[in-house]
């Protein structure tokens, strides 16, 4: 037996034409590595994926594809003109992190203002229409505004998605300002189900849509008030938490990953509270952002937050300077480095941090 | 270091010999079993029958890295410098290597090599064309003309955006 330490110089000695698996002799990889490289590609490339053979396209059509894809999904920006929504571009994240545009043109029935695992809610306030779709295949379902709410004003609808069903969730404040919750479960309710439980008068803040966080919990902000509602939609109860204090309100509630966050501002360094914990209510302190360090403080007259990007390493903000124009930064919470994701935004526009998946509204 | 008793012998199909740390091979599942079956004998050679030189060449150089700078950096930054690592492991390995080596990883079973693997072919396959993604797996489309054109009409979705390559 000849005895050799591995060293690197043998990689080129050792090719011998003794092979067994010799790769231009191998006709097929194994289903299960052709499955694993699938799920790492881009859902915008999944297509001509499926042109390549019959295994292949069976493999993407299966609905345990899309929950795997969905994982490995890097979330992009999903950005509309809030004038003009029927079309959009996305800004998507490469596997080095670097943003790259794709345009998207297939006539969006409404804004975009929420997505959840995939699934996106679009709305068309004129029709009194919600659109639960997936906006890259365009599957997914439009449901009407429940018929017991007065007015698109003052109501919110938010997105929960547990154990392979997602729920819609419509709140809104009657006339007298008491706040009212129907849920309809998509692709298993005709209609909505309004919820008995009410919060009575409370000044709560319905315009700003709900978040979505880990554990089917959906959290309306109500920054003015420093508290959150928050619906668990397991049982359907309500719990109003106070949010950590700063010297001013909450610029911005955002989701990371499955958890709440707030940043909180002053003069110029930003904090930002995480809730690690609904039931026991406890926050923590997870970052503080010196903006003022960084060299697009000069130029900026206000942030606004989007929310979380590049597994979740970086917070996405539109800075307004002085001269009216908007930037896209993102800022790294390891590399406390601050980069342009986009230079050319303007403020008629809406975005949204979105993941491309195959996912669709009926994938349980 | 290690004393001879923590080496293990790896034998490629070719029956070519490497010899390897412990902690390397028993990130390898499939090598890691069979020691453990046959524990007490004094004849460490695994034979790794389907398993060409070369890639097994490129799955020790991977493992041994990862197990060194997990030494190195216990106290964090442990995957930047494995990510690093790794950008200049595939740089070296050439686009058609990449599916023996998949074949190899699967067979013995290393998780960690695998995701690598995986993503990289991922990476040089998703913006290339149909033909290409075919001729590099060596894949005959067995579909039908008709066939074809209902999966380009059901996904629309699907626009071009395709690489010449």
């Amino acid at each position: 037996m000849v005895k050799r330490t591995y060293g690197k110089t043998e990689i080129a000695s050792s090719s011998e034409n003794t092979k067994r698996m010799n790769s231009d002799e191998m006709p097929y990889l194994p289903e299960a590595v052709i499955f694993n490289i699938l799920i790492m590609i881009p859902a915008h490339f999944l297509g001509s994926m499926r042109l390549v053979c019959k295994l292949w396209a069976d493999l993407i059509k299966q609905p345990f594809f899309a929950l795997l894809h969905h994982q490995h999904a890097r979330p992009g920006l999903f950005v509309q003109n809030k004038q003009f929504p029927y079309s959009a571009r996305f800004l998507e994240p490469s596997r080095d992190g670097e943003f790259g545009v794709t345009y998207l043109a297939p006539r969006y029935p409404g804004l975009m203002f929420s997505s959840v695992k995939g699934l996106s809610l679009l709305s068309d306030p004129c029709n009194k229409l919600i659109y639960a779709i997936n906006p890259f295949t365009m599957q997914g379902v439009k449901v009407h505004q429940p018929v017991i709410c007065p007015s698109r004003d003052h109501s919110s609808c938010g997105l929960v998605y547990k154990n392979g069903v997602y729920t819609l969730v419509w709140g809104f404040q009657d006339a007298e300002l008491a706040a009212h919750f129907c849920v309809l479960r998509l692709g298993i309710d005709d209609d909505w189900r309004k919820i008995e439980t009410t919060i009575p008068y409370y000044g709560i803040y319905m315009q700003t849509h709900p978040i979505s966080i880990g554990g089917g919990f959906l959290c309306w902000a109500m920054a003015r008030h420093r508290e959150t509602v928050i619906m668990d939609t397991n049982d359907e109860s309500f719990h109003i938490l106070r949010i950590p204090r700063g010297r001013t309100t909450p610029l911005a509630f955002l989701k990371k990953g499955e958890y709440l966050c707030t940043v909180t501002e002053n003069l110029a360094v930003y904090l930002i509270h995480i809730l690690k914990d609904v039931r026991r209510r406890k926050w923590i302190r997870y970052h503080r952002f010196d903006f003022a360090r960084t060299r697009e403080f000069m130029f900026t007259a206000y942030l606004k937050f989007i929310g979380w990007t590049s597994d979740e390493q970086e917070l996405t903000m539109l800075a307004c300077k002085a001269n009216d124009t908007l930037t896209c930064l993102a800022y790294n919470i390891k590399t406390r480095k601050i980069r342009c994701v986009d230079g050319y935004m303007n403020s008629g526009e809406n975005v949204q941090v979105h993941a491309n998946t195959l996912i669709s509204s009926s994938y349980g | 270091m290690a004393s001879t008793d923590d080496k293990v012998i790896l034998k490629s199909s070719e029956g070519e010999c490497f010899e390897v740390d412990m902690a390397v091979a028993s990130h390898l599942q499939i090598v890691k079993s069979v020691l453990e079956d046959c524990e007490g004998s004094s004849d460490k050679v695994v034979s790794l029958f389907i398993v060409e030189a070369k890639y097994v060449a490129m799955i020790i150089e991977y493992y041994k890295n990862y197990v060194e700078l997990k030494e190195k950096h216990e106290e964090g930054g442990f995957e930047e410098k494995l990510k690093e690592f790794e950008k200049q492991f595939l740089e070296q390995i050439d686009k058609k290597e990449l599916k023996g080596l998949v074949m190899a990883v699967n067979y013995l079973n290393a998780p960690a090599l695998f995701d690598v693997v995986c993503t990289a072919i991922a990476k040089h396959i998703e913006n290339k064309s149909v033909e290409y993604v075919r001729e590099y797996f060596g894949i005959v489309n067995d579909f039908t003309a008709e066939e074809e054109a209902q999966i380009r009409e059901e996904h629309r979705w699907a626009y071009d955006g395709v690489n010449d390559d």
